[in-house]
Order: structure tokens, then sequence, then C-alpha cells
């Protein structure tokens, strides 16, 4: 049988079909309402249609979508491995002379793994969230945004160049904005979305600068190269890597460095890399599953993407990868020390977001190019998982957040509580979970590459990772309950996606590591062969054993259990619950305690230099406006009529005066006549 | 459709003649039952005339060119053509007075009969300046516009409308005083040059006439007299004053009027003129019009930011929005130029919406002052959606209409080669346009800000007490925001719909600006590729 | 010293009596005037603006007479305008009278300075 969605010549549907979920949801929900409030005042007082329609639709799209992810993969198993031939096609958007903008779709290795990620737990997160807002009154409006999500998001994934991207780009931030501000009424969430919104645009302003300079050093270029390859549109992704090195020839080495870096200052709002991040914790203002589903799994990982695909630019820059791996290696630190300090469930796991982005940030830095790529794919079913479970657990105790509110909560969450515990071991990357192969090949990737310091910087981050994310289970699901909240059992709508999601988190890494069969394994799909300066060789990890005997695994599985013990020793024990408090007030450690509790200052920064620079700069520029160039209007205005006032005292209204004024002109223009003209 | 061969030959005129017919219906009709028959004379009117200009633009009618002497002795004459870039202006202004006219339902109140014959003036004067090929007959309508405004403002307007009022008429003025001279100018160098004709102020002829031998200088003077003219109608900093005046007075019709069509005018002009008749003067100009577009757009952005009121806001971002237009056009190239007029379209839409959406809310609480709201998210949902959706159109959101007019600006100013560095007479600012265009996306950050603080400030957040009983949005606001949302979404995913009738016509006026347009990059080294590249450098290692 | 003057003398066919010349009336002329105009100028009380207005005008009136009888003695004009003067000067008087009765009536007062209405 013949089915549609097996044929990849059908791609571009993707993105459709949430767009037209959301299109209905808002005609259907939003004219209704719209009817209701003008005819009668007051919002329909009975509920509009089904509720679950309104699921259906999205969730629908999104199988649909799903359908499709298993056609490419289906198809991709059948190219040959290492030479699949990507797929492309674009239409023009708009047109100006000769230059095209265009919108298509790019099927190949990378699209395929991202369109699979993104619509599985797209799909699991809209179930769920029929358990999570089952009583919010703005369901239908929370599904219509989840179906704008997803067609910003998977248009984003099919991007055949960078115009495309941009527009997809920002429309992803314009959903995130849009849930986390989801409950807008409160002031908090209010802030987290325009904090969120700008953040990104700052990154987005970077971003557009490097694509237009990309496109202006590439100029000549692009008529030559689509007439050979008609398909292709300008700034298609396939194109980089082949003018890249003239882009380089022709802006020379320092301005093609700023380039990419600029084309990198995307990548680092949307993935929250120092010091673009601080809006990433914010947004833990919107619902859970937004938090899963947008801020973990799949919208921030795309800045991780977008560096993959830049990667035929970003290569033969000589400074372009290093940042990557720099600003990637302080985010993963910077990351883990501040979720040590957070009581916040969501906003622990948020910094670990944060942390483990960097992680993949720097693998790409240090050329482990397929390795980055992993952890984002197993990344996105752990950390969703966890976000689901922290869910659950808020959920389940009345909107409580904070970890020292909670405890012991295994007892009446216990799935909850194996699956988070499973996602923890799995973040931890504990021995053959999937974050252990993906950790592993990036840590590998480090180890080969010039720098130690990446590689013992992300070494110790494994370590604290497996720390606080053992803290974070203990707290919540362990030890005696803390709080007063009554405890509810768990929605079966959302225990559901948890133990879907369980499987792949766990079993994902060792199934597509190549152990089972060299078809399967991921780095014969997704790979980029490239020699980072300072590295001595492309290191592929033969094979499974390779990797658990080599020496970088025994030692981060070292620091892996040291973590996780140590955590256990300080969270779980009687005799080691007094050490945290002695370490926040030791002497030296106390400062380290406060530098990571206040994030390390960056909100101060950034609010001093809105607030004390940029404002007063906008405040005086407003008093320029109104005192000196309008003020010179005014004045303008005021000296006719001031002057006008001057000259009207010369009336007098004596009729005398005119008279000798009059008679004295008379005699001096007498007197000029006389002497003057004969 | 057959149409009566009388109006397929005088489409235009007809054009131009239908609203003043309407204005002198007007007062004969009756002011019983609240202006009931008026207001729906003023919709009827407005829709049959934009039912009428649809016709053009949907090339059911070919409009004619007509053209007959008028003051033979002077080389005036009574010329109206079209083409894509009129016909698109055309249907602007023509539908948003049919929204104006809906918007007036709700917020005017007194003297209908004069409110709707002044509003068929301004119409007939606007569609003149779009529509005459004669720069006599342009000068005419230009001038002919200001005498209705002025009325709108200073009878319909707020508490300061008189002050707003004389202060939008004396700078609109203080323009025109060098459009009388650039037309004098015009008119004199003729007669030097011995080429007086009957036809001298005809479109047409003019670039002909002033293509043979019109020194540097005079090109320049006489582009820089036009320049001033329009720069006060669009506004640029700094003759922008009047504009924050004008709008924070006037009634919302007139609001939406003066945004969506009035400062287009202005853009309209510079295009044509000096931009379309002194490519040499222009290219000179360039830089100092680029300036002028960077301080525009993030000048103003940043004065929007600190706005305490409203509308006022509202009025400024629009005006850094009118930046785009000035940036574009100094990019001299077809991409830049299509960019410009796209925003012209664009900011018709979004802005006139934006305020649509302020005067709603102003005709709720009769506050402009932003720190008198807060939390109306909850209590008028159907315009807080509306005001976000519109904001994210005015921020440059993609797939709204506001987002492709940008791109082509910020790409065709990107890869325009217009110029490398500014003269300033005492030195020399070594800023090339790709300078001026990533300081002037800058703009686009600041944009952000200020919107999305506003709907901060005004929808999110908890509600106080005294408006919690204020009403959503009635059936005539929701039409009008609706199909100004419908439009904005429907041209921001398919630009191409309205691109492709002005595209042809605009790209033809770049073509005067030569191979020189885009940036054309020689690489200075020779090429490698990647792999040979990486494996010297591993094997060196 | 006075170009216009000598060129008048010399060229004026007739002189009447002892060496009376045009100057003569000219300087009488002048006289007048320059009396009417300090009245003008000085006086207060309207009544007597108005009589000095007259004595201005008369002196204009010689004038006309006297370069009507030295210039062109075969005409009339200066006759015919010096009675205009005459006649339209009577007809002023009675209007200016008019009004500055009217005025007396409003104001209780014919002092010029009380009526300065156009003040600016």
């Amino acid at each position: 049988m013949h089915l549609w969605f097996m044929d990849i010549n059908t791609v571009w549907m993707v993105p459709l079909y949430p767009l037209l979920a959301f299109l209905a949801i808002v005609i259907l929900r939003g004219f209704t309402d719209v009817r209701a409030r003008v005819r009668l005042g007051h919002p329909p007082t009975e509920p509009v249609g089904n509720k679950m329609f309104f699921m259906a639709l999205t969730v629908g799209a999104t199988f649909l979508g799903l359908l499709h992810a298993v056609g490419t993969v289906s198809w991709l198993l059948g190219q040959e491995a290492g030479h699949v031939q990507a797929i492309e096609r674009n239409w023009t958007w708009l047109q100006a002379g000769d230059f095209k903008f265009s919108l298509g779709y790019l099927v190949d290795a990378m699209s395929v793994m991202m369109l699979f990620v993104v619509t599985f737990i797209s799909l699991l997160i809209q179930i769920y969230t029929h358990g999570y807002m089952e009583k919010d009154a703005g369901y239908a409006k929370f599904y219509s945004y989840l179906a704008l999500f997803n067609f910003s998001m998977l248009g984003l994934v099919l991007s055949t160049n960078l115009f495309q991207t941009y527009i997809f780009w920002e429309l992803v931030g314009v959903s995130s904005y849009l849930l986390i501000g989801f409950w807008f009424h409160k002031p908090s969430a209010a802030a987290a979305c325009i904090k969120a919104f700008l953040m990104n645009r700052v990154g987005d302003f970077g971003f557009l600068i490097g694509i237009l300079g990309f496109l202006y050093f590439s100029w000549g270029s692009w008529q030559n190269y689509l007439s050979v390859h008609p398909e292709q549109a300008v700034l298609s992704f396939q194109a980089l890597g082949v003018l890249a090195p003239q882009v380089l020839g022709a802006a020379g080495a320092g301005l093609f460095s700023w380039i990419c870096v600029l084309l990198f200052m995307g990548p680092m709002a949307k993935s929250a890399q120092v010091p673009l991040h601080t809006w990433l914790p914010d947004a833990m203002e919107g619902p859970t599953p937004i938090s899963a589903l947008i801020h973990a799994a799949t919208m921030v990982a795309a800045g991780v993407y977008l560096v993959g695909r830049l990667y035929p630019v970003f290569t033969p820059s000589e400074a372009a990868l290093p940042v990557v791996a720099i600003i990637g290696c302080m985010t993963a630190l910077i990351g883990a020390t501040i979720a040590l300090t957070q009581t916040d469930i969501k906003k622990a796991l948020a910094y670990s977001t944060m942390s483990q982005l960097g992680y993949m940030m720097a693998a790409m830095g240090v050329g482990a190019f397929a390795a980055a790529l992993f952890h984002l794919f197993t990344h996105a079913f752990f950390k969703a998982m966890l976000f689901l479970c922290s869910g659950s657990v808020i959920h389940a105790c009345e909107d409580e957040q904070d970890m020292r509110r909670m405890g012991g909560l295994r007892a009446k969450l216990p799935l909850t509580a194996y699956t988070y515990l499973a996602g923890t071991l799995a973040i931890a990357g504990f021995p053959l979970t999937s974050g252990f192969f993906s950790k592993d090949m990036i840590l590998d990737g480090a180890f080969h590459y010039g720098a130690p310091v990446i590689y013992w910087v992300l070494t110790a981050t494994a370590a604290l990772t497996a720390f606080y994310m053992m803290r974070t289970y203990l707290l919540t699901f362990e030890g005696k309950y803390r709080g007063e909240a009554h405890v509810h059992h768990e929605h079966p709508w959302m225990v559901l996606p948890l133990v879907i999601l369980a499987v792949p988190s766990l079993g994902v890494g060792y199934l597509l590591s190549g152990f089972f069969s060299e078809k399967l394994a991921f780095a014969h799909y997704i790979h980029f062969d490239f020699v980072p300066p300072g590295a001595t060789a492309v290191h592929h990890p033969e094979s499974l054993m390779a990797l658990l005997t080599s020496p970088t695994t025994l030692i981060s599985t070292a620091m892996v259990f040291a973590g996780l013990l140590l955590s256990w020793f300080f969270y779980g024990t009687e005799a080691g619950r007094q050490v945290p408090e002695k370490i926040r007030t030791a002497p030296v450690l106390s400062s380290f305690n406060s530098l990571f509790a206040h994030k390390w200052y960056f909100d101060e920064i950034y609010t001093f230099f809105v607030d004390k620079i940029y404002l007063v700069f906008a405040k005086g520029s407003a008093g320029f406006d109104r005192q000196a160039i309008d003020g010179l209007v005014n004045f303008s205005g005021q000296s006719v009529m001031g002057s006008g006032q001057a000259l009207k005292q010369l009336q007098s209204g004596r009729v005398q005066t005119y008279i000798a004024v009059m008679f004295f002109g008379a005699v001096v223009l007498a007197l000029f006549m006389i002497y003057c003209l004969y | 459709m057959i149409l009566p061969e009388f109006i397929t030959n005088h489409y235009l005129s007809i054009l131009f003649l239908l609203p003043l017919l309407m204005a002198c219906i007007v007062p004969l009709i009756s002011e019983k039952n609240d202006g009931k028959y008026l207001h729906w004379f003023g919709i009827g009117g407005s829709a049959l005339l934009f039912l009428y200009s649809a016709l053009g633009w949907q090339g059911v009618v070919a409009p004619k060119t007509e053209q007959f002497s008028w003051i033979p002795s002077l080389g005036i004459s009574y010329a109206v053509g079209s083409d894509g870039l009129t016909i698109a202006m055309v249907l602007l202004t023509t539908f948003l007075l049919l929204m104006a006219c809906v918007a007036s339902l709700t917020n005017i109140k007194k003297r209908l009969r004069l409110y709707y014959s002044m509003l068929f003036v301004l119409t007939t004067a606007v569609l003149g300046v779009f529509i005459s090929r004669d720069f006599f007959l342009f000068f005419l309508s230009w001038e002919l516009e200001l005498i209705p405004m002025y009325l709108l403002i200073a009878i319909w307007g707020g508490p300061r409308r008189d002050y707003a009022a004389i202060k939008f008429v004396l700078y609109t003025l203080f323009g025109s005083i060098f459009l009388v001279a650039a037309i004098l100018g015009i008119y004199f160098y003729a007669q030097n040059a011995g080429v007086l004709t009957e036809t001298l102020f005809l479109f047409d002829s003019l670039p002909l006439m002033l293509g043979q031998g019109l020194p540097l200088t005079a090109q320049i003077l006489l582009f820089s007299g036009l320049f001033i003219t329009f720069a006060v109608k669009l506004p640029m900093v700094p003759f922008h004053t009047w504009l924050p005046d004008a709008h924070v007075e006037a009634p919302t019709p007139i609001s939406m009027l003066l945004a969506g069509i009035l400062l287009k005018m202005g853009a309209y002009g510079m295009l044509r003129f000096c931009f379309g008749f002194f490519p040499e003067a222009a290219s000179v100009m360039a830089p100092y019009v680029a300036l002028l577009a960077f301080i525009n757009i993030v000048y103003t952005a940043g004065v929007a930011l600190v706005q305490s009121d409203m509308k006022k806001l509202i009025a400024y971002s629009s005006v850094s929005h009118m930046g785009f237009v000035l940036l574009g056009l100094a990019a001299l190239n077809p991409l830049g130029f299509n960019g410009a007029v796209f925003v012209m379209f664009s900011h018709g839409l979004v802005s006139a919406a934006l305020f649509m959406c302020v005067g709603t809310l102003y005709t709720r609480t009769h506050s402009r002052q932003i720190a008198d709201y807060g939390g109306f998210g909850t209590q008028t949902p159907i315009i807080f959606y509306f005001f976000l959706f519109m904001g994210m159109a005015s921020l440059g959101l993609p797939l709204l209409v506001s987002f492709a007019s940008e791109s082509m600006v910020f790409y065709g100013a990107f890869v325009s080669n217009a110029f490398q560095q500014i003269p300033l007479g005492l030195f020399t600012l070594d800023w090339s346009m790709q300078t001026i265009t990533i300081l002037s996306a800058l703009g686009v950050v600041i944009g952000a800000a200020y919107l999305l603080w506003l709907l901060k400030r005004v929808f999110y957040g908890p509600l106080q007490d005294r408006w919690k009983t204020l009403p959503d949005a009635s059936r005539s606001e929701v039409f009008v925001l609706g199909t100004l949302a419908v439009l904005v979404l429907l041209y921001g995913f398919f630009p191409m719909q309205l691109t492709k009738h002005f595209e042809a016509e605009v790209s033809k006026i770049a073509q005067a600006y030569g191979k020189q347009q885009y940036v054309s990059v020689i690489p200075q080294k020779p090429c490698h590729l990647p792999g040979e590249k990486h494996t010297a450098k591993a094997s060196r290692q | 010293m006075y170009p216009l003057l000598n060129q008048m003398q010399q060229s004026s066919p007739l002189a009447i009596g002892d060496g009376v010349t045009l100057a003569h009336f000219l300087v009488l002329a002048t006289v007048i005037f320059c009396i009417g105009l300090y009245g003008v100028l000085t006086g207060r009380n309207v009544i007597r603006v108005l009589i000095c207005v007259e004595l201005m005008m008369n002196a204009v009136n010689i004038n006309l007479v006297a370069f009507n009888r030295f210039v062109e003695p075969t005409k009339l004009e200066g006759q015919i305008f010096a009675i205009f003067v005459l006649v339209v000067s009577a007809a002023e008087a009675a209007v200016g009278l008019a009004i500055v009765i009217a005025l007396y009536r409003l104001r209780s007062s014919v002092n010029i300075n009380d009526y300065n209405e156009l003040k600016g």
C-alpha cells in the first residue's frame, strides 16, 4: 500500500498540519468567543465546543507530522549510510529585481533527526498537556499556541536557507513569548516573556547581520552557483560550504570570523549561552509542558542544530569554533554551578538545561559534530521527561515549586519518582543510559581537542551535573514530606508520556551507538569530516567496547559516581544533612555560594545597563526631542509672535504720531530725491 | 465585466472627482438619528470608492492617461495617469478611507456633515497627489490636502487641537516653500534652456528636459528642495515634531488616515521625484539620506521607548518605521526601492491598526496615559489580541507584512553599493552603507522593546478595580481591526501578491542607477576548498 | 542752492508786480502749511486739528493756483483743482465735524488722545 507520508516529496506538508490546526482553533474558538463578547458583552458562559476537540486537532496534526517523520526515517535507512543525498526544494516567496527570497524544505540526516525528535516529543507533551491544563480557562488557547509553536519549529527544522531559518527562528521565539506569558496576569510571567523575547531579539540582531554579511561577500557568486544548482536558493545551507571559502577570501580572516561570531549570536540567544542566557530560567514562568517542550527539548536545542547547519561556514574560520567551544564551556560550568543552589525544582532543571546546552555547544566547538547532535537527541528525551515529572509533582502539590517544601513524594507519585530517577541517571551519564553515550562521545571529542582545559571543565561539569540532579531527586522524592499542601495522585494522562519517554531516555543511546548494527549508528548518518585546529585526527570511537574502555569514559564515570554518592551523602543520609549548611557558611565557600545563588550577577549587570544607561539615554533623547527640536520649532513660532508684539507698539493709535512720522518720512524722501536723484 | 466606454476612458478623472462629488452630496443628508444616515453614507461612499479603485488594481480597467492643456502660457496641463506604484497607493488610500469611515461610527459624534465632506475632500486631494502626472496639479493637490486636514484636527481633535492643527499646517507649509522653489527652479531652468513648452510640468517630459545638461549643482539644489518638502511630510528627524502632536490630538479615524496615507505622500514624492528625476543628485546625496534614515530609525525608537502617552508612543514608532523607507531609498537598488514602497504599504496597514487599537482603548477609559492601564488582557481580550497581533506585526514578526518589507529594505541596503563614506564638510565619516544598515537594525531591537513594554504595561499584570466594568471591542471596531489583521496576515504570508503590482515599475526607477547598485566583491585571496586547507594545516602539525 | 526753484524762476514767463515770483507764493504756502502741520501735530482738541487740516489744504490750494499761473498761464487746471479741493474739504469738514460730535457724545471729550481705539 502506498501511503502519502512515506513519500519524501510530501514533507512540505509537515509544518502545514499544525498551522491549519492553529488557524482552525483560532477561527472556531476565537470567532465564537468574539461573537459572544460583542453581542452579550461578556465571554461565553457555556464552554465552547468540546475541549477534547481542540486537543484532537493539535494532537492529530502532530501525529501526522510524526508519520511523516517515520517516513523520512525509513527513507534515511534506505540510503547508503555516509552518503545521504539531501533533497531540497524551494519556492520563491518574495522577489525584487532579480533577487529572490525562497522558502522550501531540505531533507537530510540532520533534519530527519530533528523532525523525529520534534514530532515525537511534541506528541507526547500534547497528550500530557491535557492532564496538566484540564482545569485551566485557556485550554483551547494553549493548544492553539502549541500548534503555532509546532508549525514554527517544524518550519525551522526543514529550512533550506538562512533566510527561511531566520523567519522560523523568530516565529519560535514569538511562540515562546506567548507561552511564557500564558498566565499574563502574573507580573512575573509578564516580565519573563518580554525578557525572553528581547534577549532573543538581541541574538537575532547579530544573526541577521551575520546573514547579511555572508550575503554581502558572496553576492557575486550566487547567480553562477544557482545556475548549476537550480533547485537551491540564495543562502541555501548546501551552498554555504561551497561559498564559505570565497567569502573568507573576499572578507579576510578577521572580518570572516566576525561574520561567524555574529551568526553564532542567534544560537547563543536561542540556546541560552552565556551571556545571553538569563531569559531561560525566567522562562519557567510558563506552564510546565512548555518548559518541557520549548525550553528543554526542542526550541532551545535549535541553536545547536543551527550551529550544525552553519558548520561549513564556521570550519574555515580560525576563530569561530574556538569561540563556540569557549562559550559552550562557560555556559556548561556556569549553568551547573547555579543549579547547585536552586531550590525551585523548575529553575534547577532550567539551569541544568542551560548547562547541557553548553555541553552541546562545546562539543560543536571542539569538532565533535556528531556527538553534539547525538547529545541533543538524547537530551531531548530525558530532559523533556524530567520537566514533565516536575510538572506532575507541581500539579500534585497544588502548584508548589519549592523543593524545600517537598520530600517523600515517591510514596504518592511512584511512577513519577521512578521516571525522574531514570532521567536523573540518564542526564548524569550513568553507564549504559542514553546520556552516558552522548556525553562520553562529547568528552572523548574534547579530550582529543587541543585545549585540555575544555576537557577538564566539561568533566567537572559532568560531576556537578550528577550531584545537583541527584540532589533534586532526593529533595523531591525521598525523605519526609515537608510541605503543607495536600498531595494528589498522579494524573493518568500525565503518567503515560512519562513512561513512554523513559524508554528512549534509557535505551536510545544503546540502540544508536552502533552496537546492534552499523546501519543504526548515529554517527554514520550525521557526521562532518573536519579536523579542528589543534586536534590530532578525526576521532570516531570504533565500537561500543572501545568507548566503554577509553580513559575518558573511565574518568567521567568515576566523576559521575562521585557526584551521585556525594549528593546521596549530603541529601540522603542523616549524617551528611548538616554539611550543605556548613558549606554555605564557610568563609571562602560562602562567597562562591552567593555568587552562584545570585546567578553570577548577570541580571544585575543587564538591569544596570538597561536602567542606568539605555533608559537614561532614551530619556535624554526624548528630552532633546521635546526641548531642543520642538523647542526650536516653538521658538521660531514664538519669535514671530514676539516680533509682532514688539512692532505693534508702533501702532500707538494716536493720529498725530502717525502724521508726524508720515511728514518726516515725506521730508526724508524729498531730500533723498533732491540730493541723490538729481 | 463590461463597463461603459466613458468610464474606461476617464477612469482616473472619475476616481479623482468622485470623492469631491460625495463631499458635495454630504451636506444634503439629514443629521437625524444621531447622524445614522451620514455614517452610512460615509461608509457606503467610501466602499464604493474602494470597489471602484479595486477595478484598476485588479486590472479590470486599464487606467488611461488623460491629458489636456490647462494654462498653456505657463506650460501647465491637467494630466492624470497611473502605473503600478500609483494604483497601489490609490488602493491603500481608498481602503484606509473605508476603514476610517467605519471607525468614525464610534469615534465621531459632532458636526458630521462637515466631517464627512472634509473627509472626502481630503481623499480627493490625496488621490490627486498620487494620480497627477503634471507637477503643477501635484502641487495643487498637495496644498489642497492641508485645508481639510487642518479642520479635521482643529474641530474634532483633543484638548490641544488648535496648537496641533496650526503646527501641522505651518510645518507643511514650511515644506511647501521648497516645493514651490523647486517648481520655479524647473520653470526658470526650462526658460533659460529654451525648452519652455506647453507640457513643461508633465512627469514624462520632465526627466527628459532635466536630462538636457542640467548641471549637477542645480540637480542637487532641486533634489534637496524637493527632499525637504517630502521629508516634512514623511516625517524625518528633525522635521518630525508636528506628528506626535497631530496624532495625539487628532481623533482616531484621522490618526489612521494621517499615519496610513498622508505620510505616504511624502515617501511617494521622494521616490518619484527626488530619486526618480535626479539620479545623479541622488547618488551624491545618498550618504546623507542614509544617515538621516539611521537617525530616524534609532533616535525616534529611543524616544518612543520612554513616552508615557500611549498614542505618542505609537506616533513615534510610526516615525521610526518611516525611517526604513529612507533607508530603502538610499540603497539605490531595486531591492531597496521595492522594500521602501512595500514598507509604505505595510506601515499603512499596521500603524493605522495600532492607532485604531489605541483609540479603542481611549474611547473606553478616556486616558492615554500608560500608567492608568494595566491588566487589560483579562478585561478586554479582543482588544488585547488585536493589539498583540498588530504589535507583533509592527516589530517585524516574520510572516506578517512588515517583516517582508523590512527584510527587503535591510537586504537591499546591505548589498547596496551606494557609498563608502559620508563626507561631512569638516571631516569624513567613515561609514559605508553597510555600517548604516547594521546600526539601523538596532532599531528592530528597540522597536521590540518599546512595543512589548507597552503591551506589558497596558495588558499584562493585575487589573485596577475601576476598569472592571469596561466593555470589550464593539462590532465596528472588531470589523476594522479584523479586516486589517486579515490583510496583515495575508500579505505577510504571500507578499508577492502585493509586490507584483508595483515591482516592475519600481525596479524601472532603480534602473537609472546603472550597474553600481549592488556590491561586487572580488575575492582578494585565491580560494581554498575547506578540505585542502585543513588537511594542509593538520599535516603541518 | 535750490536748482529746481532756480530753474522755475528762470523759466517763468511772467512776473507779478515788483518782482513777485513763484518763489514768494511757494514760501507763503509753505509757511501756511507748516502752521497747519504744527497745529495738526500738537493740537489736543479735535476741532483745532480739523481746522489746521483745512489750513494745510489751503496751503496746497495756493500752490496749485500759483503753479498754474506761473507755469501754464493759458490753462485753468490748477484753479479747477483748487475748487475741487475746496469742495471736498468742505464735505470732509462736515463729515469730520459730525464724527467729532458723535465721538463727543460717546466719550464726552474732544481730546484727541482719548481716541486710540486702533492701538496695537
